[in-house]
């Protein structure tokens, strides 16, 4: 599914930020990635959800080696990915449910064909009376929760979220991270940077560590959350 | 619930791009060209009447020498002007003819019939074959020395060396119209991308093609070419119109249909400018 080899990064010719990564996630996976600060946890992210290119090594998304696809095809595999960016990313001018919609509406879809499945997850993500609030007007945590509803509208194959709980309390966090959890049990592959103890202590999944330009697999820590 | 529909939002908001500044612009550059191709489309015409007009009149002019009137010089010519070829009829204009033609000039009844006057022969050429012009004037200066062939030769050289220089000019208003147009839509696609950029790596992200996003400000940039070309292109018709009681073609159907180029092409011609540079700035990203 997500496969690095000897996979190095830099901005600019500058210091490796991700050096000699070799990492593979399966299909259906769910992993944290955590990390202290600056350890490259976005940089990462951003490899992987085709933001930018590795400055060495190869990196497969979906069975394709991305150094090999032209940008139409890019483009078409960014299509299957969700991204819940760290600064949100929301469009200031659209509505919540323009922006949320926005995925839907460039693969081509028809609004009649969406409508009650959006308004069915903004009511679930607790923005059933924002839906035509602009950005401006959401606290931190709606964007964020509109920004995760972005990530997850159009079914992706794999969602990847840099700090998805960052500006909620933690019920919130936990009531987002599990419908993460329901879309990886219909088989999204899922990949959540966060340095939230407290969220990734709670589900049972493996966590990824990067420190000092490396990449360190841990086994699942706690209990699944009840 | 969903008043505004999700597709009726534009995805870049028009206020992230270039307005009022390009519309004016563009207005006066259409209102340029379409004067610049108005003014050489006229001129050619009226040139061109001119000519055909010109061309078939043909005189001769006899003045008196020192040792021929006028007179004594006439059966010599009009017996060269009967072997020309391509010399249809000929006409030797009376005193009356004659007083008639210098009466606008000369004011009328300010005339004495004394005056002396030259003899003034009208020849008309005969369309079906070549007039020789050249070996006539040789035969006059041989026969009858006061005799001038006056075929309009160097009026109708300077005219078209005149209406070739306005076509000159007027492409090269054309030309430097279409670059200075083509550049500021050019700058307006650069600040539209710039300004926007946020939204596009969101786009982007999401996953639209180049061609979608180019969309985007082709749509733009079209829609305000389409309003600020046909806005000059009514300015230069108004100007046409009033200088219609000048020159009537300025009101004909046929020059409208050269003034509509103008706003036609420049829509396509923005349309491309603009596809070329986002496509081009587009792939530059990763
Ligand atoms: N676009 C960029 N240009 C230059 N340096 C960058 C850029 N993005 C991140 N960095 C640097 O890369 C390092 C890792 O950053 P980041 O990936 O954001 O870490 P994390 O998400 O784990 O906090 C930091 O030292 C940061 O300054
Ligand atoms: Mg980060």
């Amino acid at each position: 599914m997500i496969r690095l080899q000897n996979v190095c990064l830099n901005y600019d010719g500058g210091p490796n930020i991700l050096d000699n990564i070799d990492l593979a996630l399966d299909e259906g996976s769910f992993h944290f990635l955590t990390g202290p600060s600056g350890a490259g946890k976005t940089s990462l992210l951003k490899l992987i959800f085709l933001a930018h290119r590795p400055s060495a090594g190869q990196l497969d998304l979906f069975g394709q080696n991305v150094k090999t696809l032209t940008r139409a095809q890019l483009a078409m595999m960014r299509r299957q990915i969700g991204v819940v960016f760290q600064d949100f990313r929301l469009i200031d001018h659209l509505s919540v449910y323009q922006n949320v919609t926005l995925p839907l509406r460039i693969a081509g879809k028809r609004e009649a064909d969406y409508r009650d499945n959006v308004t069915e997850l903004l009511r679930w993500v607790g923005l059933g009376h924002q839906m035509d609030s602009k950005p401006e007007t959401l606290s931190g945590g709606e964007k964020q929760r509109a920004a995760i509803a972005r990530a997850v509208i159009a079914r992706p194959r794999l969602i990847v979220a840099d700090e998805p709980t960052g500006n909620v309390d933690p019920e919130m966090g936990i009531r987002l991270l599990r419908l993460l959890d329901e879309l990886n049990k219909m088989g999204t592959t899922i990949l959540i940077a966060t340095h939230d103890n407290y969220i990734w202590s709670s589900f049972n999944h493996p966590r990824l560590h990067l420190e000092n330009q490396h990449i360190q697999r841990l086994a699942p820590e706690a209990a699944p959350y009840v | 619930m969903f008043e505004k529909s999700a597709a009726a939002t534009p995805l870049l908001p028009p206020r992230n791009m270039a307005g009022p500044a390009l519309l004016a612009v563009t207005v006066v550059m259409t209102l340029l060209a379409c004067l610049a191709l108005g003014s050489t489309v006229l001129v050619d015409r009226a040139a061109e009447r001119w000519l055909t007009r010109a061309t078939s009149a043909v005189s001769i002019q006899i003045v008196e020498t020192r040792s021929q009137t006028a007179d004594e010089q006439l059966p010599a010519v009009l017996r060269e002007l009967a072997a020309t070829p391509g010399v249809g009829n000929f006409h030797v204009l009376d005193k009356d003819e004659l007083i008639r033609l210098l009466e606008p000039w000369l004011g009328t009844g300010n005339i004495s019939t004394d005056l002396p006057l030259p003899l003034l022969i009208e020849v008309s050429p005969d369309p079906t074959a070549k007039f020789a012009e050249e070996a006539l004037r040789a035969r006059l200066t041989a026969v009858a020395p006061g005799a001038r062939l006056d075929t309009h030769g160097r009026w109708r050289e300077m005219l078209e060396r005149m209406a070739r220089a306005l076509r000159f000019f007027a492409g090269l208003v054309l030309v430097m119209v279409t670059l200075a147009t083509g550049t500021v839509i050019l700058f307006a696609t650069r600040a539209g991308l710039k300004t926007n950029e946020d939204i596009l790596d969101v786009l982007h992200q999401i996953g639209a093609q180049d061609s979608f996003i180019s969309r985007r400000f082709e749509k733009h940039f079209v829609k305000l070419t389409a309003i600020a070309s046909a806005l000059g292109f009514l300015a230069a018709l108004a100007f046409f119109y009033a200088l219609g009681s000048l020159v009537p073609d300025a009101r004909s159907a046929a020059f409208l249909v050269y003034l509509v180029c103008v706003p036609a092409l420049a829509v396509p011609f923005s349309w491309q400018v603009t596809r070329y540079y986002v496509m081009t700035s587009l792939k530059t990203r990763v």
